[in-house]
């Protein structure tokens, strides 16, 4: 009975500290916006693989910029989020809608500019001339729920045309056939299992060159509008403006180095892997460095275009950008 | 009688007190940590999924396969259990097979299937991978170890094929293939989920998972996991009582 009276009452003061919970508990950053974090500290820039790491690719053979220590880290573009949620990375190149969605829970970070301006193509063996032509075909997309999947879906409602998940031909819709990488869906392309794929550089290159008789049907960009900002840099809001305005000369600088060095941009991103992982970056040429759109637009001057991004993305699944559209603090403009 | 009680009493809050210790010492983390994802937050997030349409329309889809991947693989590795207790030749070819289906990479096989099956077929073949190895490696002592007497006798007296199975193999084999049954369908589940978001399957818990993931909504993660453990519990415990009343 004793024992009963205790794990009763230790079961009453659980349930009492649940009643004081308080969920909303924001990651200490207590440092306010743009102090940097003491000059010895090294600031850690961390880029996804693939297209998003040629942004800052050309900065990478530097140790210091602005005076201050730095460090670029390349790790698998799946796990680039992971590194802002727990606040480790000072800097990052990030999806647009995970800047959203990462800005939308509190972290502390903003958007400091858009570095990617689209990188997807459809690549296939038959020939197409409009989205229209696409009805009774089955699309590989990389990425359920990511943003190849999330752009082509928005190109295909505003076009007015159906579409359901499938890996068989339907009449009047087009299927969409889900791949998990690039990787996965260039055998789906080659063996005929789908139709068409919807893919980002350089896997669009890799295509191109293994798959006899493929060609590109689509430039993606050109369908959008004029491209998109697909991948931004968040700032953590302890970096300093100055920082930022000296990475920013940098970039402007060096706009050229990976069209112009391909194959140097390929081996820094390869050593710049974290934990000297394998990059997905086989192949990369000055076509597919000019491909995936890379050139620095800062905040001030994309919001607008990022806004519209957002919107498209908010109006087909609002938790693709964390629910709501992120208010006006969410850019930081460097002065 | 009072010793009964407390037997009852020790199956029931024993568990529970476990429990609220685990919840206790996450709740206690997540403050020190100043993490977002608490027990209440989570639990929201589970009432949340479970008034979703797509959520049932998901884990049935989910369940459906993970029962037919079992249900497959168990009667497979039975059929082969019992002929390779039967003859050493057929044991012999069968092991480095078995030993082969434990050793392939499933990442490496889900890209062959995903070539020539639909993704809802590459989900259940990737579980039969797992499963049927392991229920064969269960099965084939068990199957052994009937008496060779008792299959002599039923020769002898003339018992068919399905009589034999059914009044010599199966009551031998039965408390072993019950057993073995019961870890095998959580273990289904478990492997079903994770297939399916190698496979990238529609409809499916497993990619609820990963679009969860990508949209950084850890909560919804976290309480899609602990809906499919549960499920899992409720299996075991529900064959644990079946069991109980068979053998």
């Amino acid at each position: 009975m004793k024992k009963f009276l205790i794990l009763l009452l230790s079961l009453l003061l659980s349930v009492g500290l649940f009643a004081c919970t308080n969920g909303d508990v924001t990651p200490g950053d207590d440092t306010p916006e743009g102090s940097t974090p003491g000059n010895n500290e090294v600031i850690e820039i961390y880029l996804p693989d693939g297209a998003p790491a040629l942004s800052l690719v050309s900065l990478f053979d530097k140790t210091e910029i602005g005076g201050q220590t730095v460090k670029f880290i390349v790790v698998p573009s799946s796990n680039i989020a992971a590194y802002l949620m727990n606040g480790k990375a000072d800097l990052a190149i990030v999806p647009t809608n995970a800047a959203a969605i990462i800005y939308n829970r509190d972290n502390p970070y903003k958007y400091v500019s858009a570095n990617t301006h689209g990188n997807l193509f459809m690549v296939g063996l038959d020939d197409a001339d409009s989205l229209e032509d696409l009805k009774g075909k089955v699309v590989g997309v990389i990425g359920q729920g990511q943003v190849p999947d999330l752009i082509f879906r928005t190109l295909l409602g505003d076009a007015g045309i159906e579409y359901e998940v499938g890996d068989k031909p339907v009449d009047g819709k087009v299927s969409l056939y889900y791949a998990q990488d690039g990787g996965t869906l260039l055998p789906l392309i080659k063996t005929g299992k789908v139709n068409y794929g919807v893919l980002g550089e350089p896997a669009v290159t890799t295509a191109l060159s293994n798959i006899e008789g493929s060609k590109v049907i689509f430039d993606i960009q050109q369908l959008w509008g004029e491209g998109y900002p697909q991948a931004g840099l968040m700032a953590k809001n302890s970096v300093s403006d100055d920082f930022l305005k000296a990475l920013f000369d940098e970039l402007e600088q060096n706009e050229s180095y990976a069209e112009q060095n391909p194959g140097e941009a390929k081996e820094r991103i390869a050593a710049h892997m974290i934990e000297s992982s394998e990059t997905t970056v086989k192949v990369l040429t000055a076509d597919t460095v000019k491909r995936c759109n890379v050139r620095l637009v800062k905040a001030e001057d994309c919001k607008d275009d990022v806004i519209a991004f957002l919107t498209a993305f908010y109006n087909l699944e609002p938790s693709s950008i964390g629910g709501k559209l992120p208010d006006a603090d969410f850019f930081r403009i460097v002065k | 009688m009072k010793k009964h009680k407390r037997e009852i009493l020790k199956d029931v809050l024993v568990p529970i007190g476990v429990l609220v210790a685990a919840l206790v010492i996450w709740q206690t983390s997540a403050w020190i940590t100043s993490a977002k994802v608490t027990p209440v937050v989570t639990f929201s997030a589970i009432l949340d999924v479970l008034k979703e349409n797509v959520f049932w329309r998901s884990f049935g889809a989910t369940l459906l396969r993970a029962l037919i991947a079992f249900a497959v693989s168990f009667v497979l590795a039975f059929i082969f259990a019992i002929l390779a207790a039967g003859s050493d030749i057929v044991s012999r070819i069968f092991s480095p097979v078995i030993t082969a289906l434990r050793s392939v990479p499933t990442m490496a096989i889900v890209l062959v299937f995903i070539l020539t099956v639909s993704a809802n077929t590459t989900t259940i073949l990737v579980g039969m991978l797992v499963l049927f190895p392991t229920f064969y490696a269960a099965l084939l002592p068990a199957a052994k170890g009937i008496s060779k007497d008792l299959i002599e006798i039923s020769l002898v007296s003339g018992a068919s094929r399905l009589q034999r199975v059914r009044y010599v193999y199966l009551p031998s084999i039965g408390p072993a293939a019950a057993e073995n049954g019961i870890a095998g369908l959580s273990l289904s589940v478990k492997l079903i989920v994770s297939a399916e978001v190698l496979a990238q399957t529609a409809r499916s818990i497993g990619m609820m998972m990963q679009t969860a993931r990508a949209y950084l909504e850890l909560e919804r993660l976290l309480a899609l996991t602990i809906l499919v453990v549960v499920v899992c519990i409720i299996i075991d415990a529900v064959g644990k009582a079946v069991l109980s009343l068979l053998f």
